[in-house]
């Protein structure tokens, strides 16, 4: 009961799975970083709940109030998309006329900027020659053009989301496994009270009520400082 | 009322763009000083220092011909509108959840839910937003994802984006999209607009002249230090200025000269002797290290003066009544089975003595500094890092890397592994001596319940004190693996990358690049039950302790060693 009840805690606090301990020091040390106003007097549970509560309902992405298996997946497309567009932006500034086309002299002008950087040597910092500097520019601009698939010179933005795109699917065998250890899922387990596959905001605020009373020894309704440090 | 407002405004307008230029000229002037010192304090040499300024002009000359022009400023831009560009369709991606590189209402509402949904401060505490809060919030993002749909259809293109204005490029997403040199256009100095090398060169190196005061073109932290006035790092290069600086001071006050005008004078140092001792000496406990004396008859009285960075336990054998005095210029010394006359002389040598022996022993300037503290050409000199026995002849002297007596552990495997990392520092082992033998001249000396170093550590593995975690693998710190090396000409260069500029054949890393660090991953050890720790466990012997709840901390100095609760168990 306690240990379902404090990782239920940690994973509202963001700590993922660090902490499957209860009593682990890990948990308070995230317990008091994220709530660190308990430190000075105390905190109302009353207060606190509704916060832990809306903590995890920013996982309740998929417009139906609760949290289920399909905020999970949503999740999951959702990451993959910000990594795609990450490593779009990265390749883009090649783009220096705005054409959303990478041409081999863009990626090499950028890359001179790099490739001017001292060279570590046996004799402390040495300057690279323009031959040296070209060298290293062309290669990595050589990285750069690496998506340009067809071989003309040019990166197009169909070249680019190809070269991109297979580095950021989840394989379809891992999904599974993503899925389930998604914080989504891992709450879900532990909140879902009636069993239908979704913790509703009601169940979500009764379970982590339920989790704070338990750490509220004394029962009148407030985290104190000694109540929490008993946790260790 | 307006007219009478804009004009006040156009009026003081004149002098405030006059102020704005001259501060940020101010401005520019200060970054370029604060650079050059910068280049400066971070360079050895002046050549070093010309290199590290000269590339920051390099990376902002883009354009293919030499020197800084407005050609390249306007490239400089592009790279940076780029930068912006890049970041515009970036955010715009993120929201691409089925790839079609446009965003629909649909897939902006789960990205604009999660933000809505989570804890708002108020003060310095957190609130939960209401149902009604969330939904007002999802809206207003929704709205603003959507902003750049010009064309009203629901959905946002590429094109769209695109005809944003660019706001600032991703902090952290491209590190060339500033220039380097800002302060550049103050440097035209002839006004032709173009920023040549030798004009981009003019405040350093004139910074650099003022620094190198002796003009040798060595930028040593001391002529550093009288520059800026800070204190000197504690590091390899101030120990070199430092010795400079000790070659060029007369050496005065240090008298070794023998009591005896006939004795024969041997110095011995190191830094540490060849085998542990299981004693500790001095009034903190440091760990002894054992070295043998081994003293052939002779007529001459011996005079001993010994030079080693750890506590030592000489044994003297052979002839040890010849032995008439000993003197240590660096760490206490104890004597076993000492001579049964008196010493005319012993213990720390007096005046300015202190004397680091474990370079060469053939280094000349080692002789003349013994030779003038003794007055004497003929002292017999035996050093090295690590010394195990002497064995003294008539005019010179036999060193030594064992001794007899290394204790052989009937230890199991997991505590042989660690008594294996101690036969790396002492080849020689381990020498259990009994006290009673060890004569310390009143230099406090006791037998710790473990024995120093990793010796104790395997002791405490062997009986189940300590439990071994990751292998004691030596850790080469060079990374081999991330850089490759890069001939041109004499001069070998370390790069990260660059396969095809790799010189071929391959090169032996250690050779190209002599005295680079390797260093060892500390140890980590569980701690089962109530210890102490070794002595000794500072700098290479470090180790890191993992204490499990409910066991007590350890008893004695754990040193420079890291104890840590123990979360994992």
């Amino acid at each position: 009961m306690w240990k379902t009840g404090c990782l239920g805690l940690c994973l509202a606090l963001g700590a993922g799975g660090a902490c499957a301990e209860p009593h682990s020091p890990e948990a308070m040390r995230l317990l008091w970083r994220s709530a660190g106003h308990v430190r000075a007097s105390g905190v109302m549970i009353a207060d606190f709940a509704p916060v832990l509560v809306a903590t995890l309902r920013k996982n309740d992405v998929d417009g139906v109030p609760g949290l289920s298996r399909a905020d999970a997946e949503l999740q999951l497309l959702m990451s993959q998309a910000s990594t795609r567009a990450q490593q779009i932006e990265h390749l883009l500034v090649n783009d220096l006329d705005g054409d959303l086309q990478i041409h081999r002299a863009e990626a090499e002008t950028v890359a001179l900027i790099a490739a001017s950087e001292p060279l570590r040597s046996t004799v402390g910092a040495v300057l690279p020659d323009p031959a040296q500097r070209q060298a290293i520019a062309r290669r990595i601009a050589d990285e750069v053009m690496a998506a340009d698939s067809d071989a003309d010179g040019v990166v197009s933005m169909a070249e680019l989301y190809a070269f991109v795109v297979p580095a950021t699917v989840v394989p379809a065998e891992a999904v599974a496994a993503k899925i389930a250890t998604s914080e989504v899922m891992r709450v879900l387990v532990l909140a879902d009270a009636d069993g239908d596959g979704t913790a509703s905001p009601a169940e979500l605020a009764a379970w982590v009520h339920s989790v704070l009373s338990q750490i509220d020894t004394d029962g009148d309704g407030r985290l104190s400082v000694p109540e929490v440090r008993a946790m260790r | 009322m307006r007219g009478v407002g804009s004009l006040v405004a156009g009026l003081a307008m004149l002098p405030a763009v006059a102020l704005a230029q001259n501060a940020r000229a101010v401005d520019l002037a200060q970054q370029r000083d604060h650079v050059v010192q910068q280049v400066l304090t971070g360079s050895d040499t002046v050549a070093e220092a010309r290199a590290r300024w000269l590339a920051l002009m390099l990376a902002d000359d883009l354009d293919g011909t030499p020197g800084l022009s407005d050609h390249d400023r306007l490239i400089r831009e592009a790279i940076r509108d780029a930068a912006a560009r890049a970041a515009l369709v970036g955010q715009h991606l993120r929201n691409d959840l089925d790839g079609d590189l446009t965003i629909s209402r649909d897939e902006v509402l789960p990205f604009a839910r999660s933000l809505a949904a989570r804890p708002v401060w108020a003060g310095t505490l957190q609130v939960a937003p209401t149902d009604g809060q969330i939904a007002e919030a999802t809206a207003t993002v929704v709205e603003q994802l959507l902003a750049a749909d010009s064309s009203g259809d629901g959905v946002v293109t590429l094109a769209e984006v695109l005809a944003l204005p660019p706001g600032d490029p991703s902090p952290g997403a491209t590190p060339w999209d500033r220039t380097r040199a800002p302060f550049a256009s103050l440097l035209d100095a002839d006004g032709d607009g173009i920023v040549t090398e030798a004009e981009f060169l003019v405040p350093l190196l004139a910074a650099a002249a003022r620094m190198d005061t002796n003009g040798d073109g060595q930028l040593s932290r001391i002529e550093r230090q009288l520059r800026s006035n800070r204190p000197v790092p504690i590091n390899r290069q101030a120990r070199r200025d430092q010795a400079m600086l000790d070659a060029l001071m007369p050496r005065r006050g240090c008298n070794l000269a023998p009591t005896l005008p006939d004795a024969q004078v041997v110095a011995i140092g190191g830094y540490e002797g060849a085998a542990l001792s299981n004693i500790e000496l001095g009034r903190k406990g440091a760990p002894a290290y054992v070295v043998d004396l081994v003293i052939p008859p002779d007529p001459r009285p011996l005079a001993v003066l010994l030079s080693f960075q750890q506590p030592v336990i000489l044994r003297l054998s052979g002839a040890p009544d010849r032995l008439s005095e000993i003197r240590t210029l660096g760490a206490s010394y104890a004597l076993v089975n000492p001579p049964k006359r008196p010493l005319l002389r012993a213990g720390f040598a007096q005046g300015p003595c202190k004397l680091n022996m474990w370079r060469t022993p053939a280094d000349g300037e080692l002789r003349e500094t013994l030779s003038s503290w003794t007055g004497r050409s003929d002292v017999v000199i035996a050093a090295g890092y690590t010394i195990g026995t002497v064995t003294l002849g008539a005019d010179g002297a036999e060193v030594g890397n064992t001794l007899p007596g290394s204790h052989q552990p009937d230890f199991g495997p997991a505590a042989m592994a660690v008594w294996a990392e101690m036969l790396r520092y002492n080849p020689a082992g381990l020498i259990v001596l009994d006290p009673a033998t060890v004569q310390s001249s009143g230099m406090p000396k006791f037998v710790p319940p473990v024995w120093p170093q990793a010796a104790g550590l395997a002791q405490l593995v062997e009986a189940g004190a300590l439990t071994p975690l990751a292998d004691r693998s030596v850790q080469d710190m060079r990374d081999a693996d991330q850089y490759g090396v890069l001939a041109i000409g004499e001069l070998k260069y370390r790069w990260n990358g660059g396969d095809d500029l790799l010189q071929a054949g391959g090169l032996n890393y250690t050779q190209e690049s002599p005295g680079r660090w390797i260093g060892r991953a500390p140890a980590r050890y569980r701690i089962n039950q109530p210890m102490t720790f070794p002595a000794g466990m500072t700098g290479g012997h470090m180790a890191e302790f993992l204490l499990p709840q409910g066991v007590p901390e350890p008893e004695g100095d754990r040193g420079g060693s890291r104890l840590r609760p123990d979360v994992v168990q």
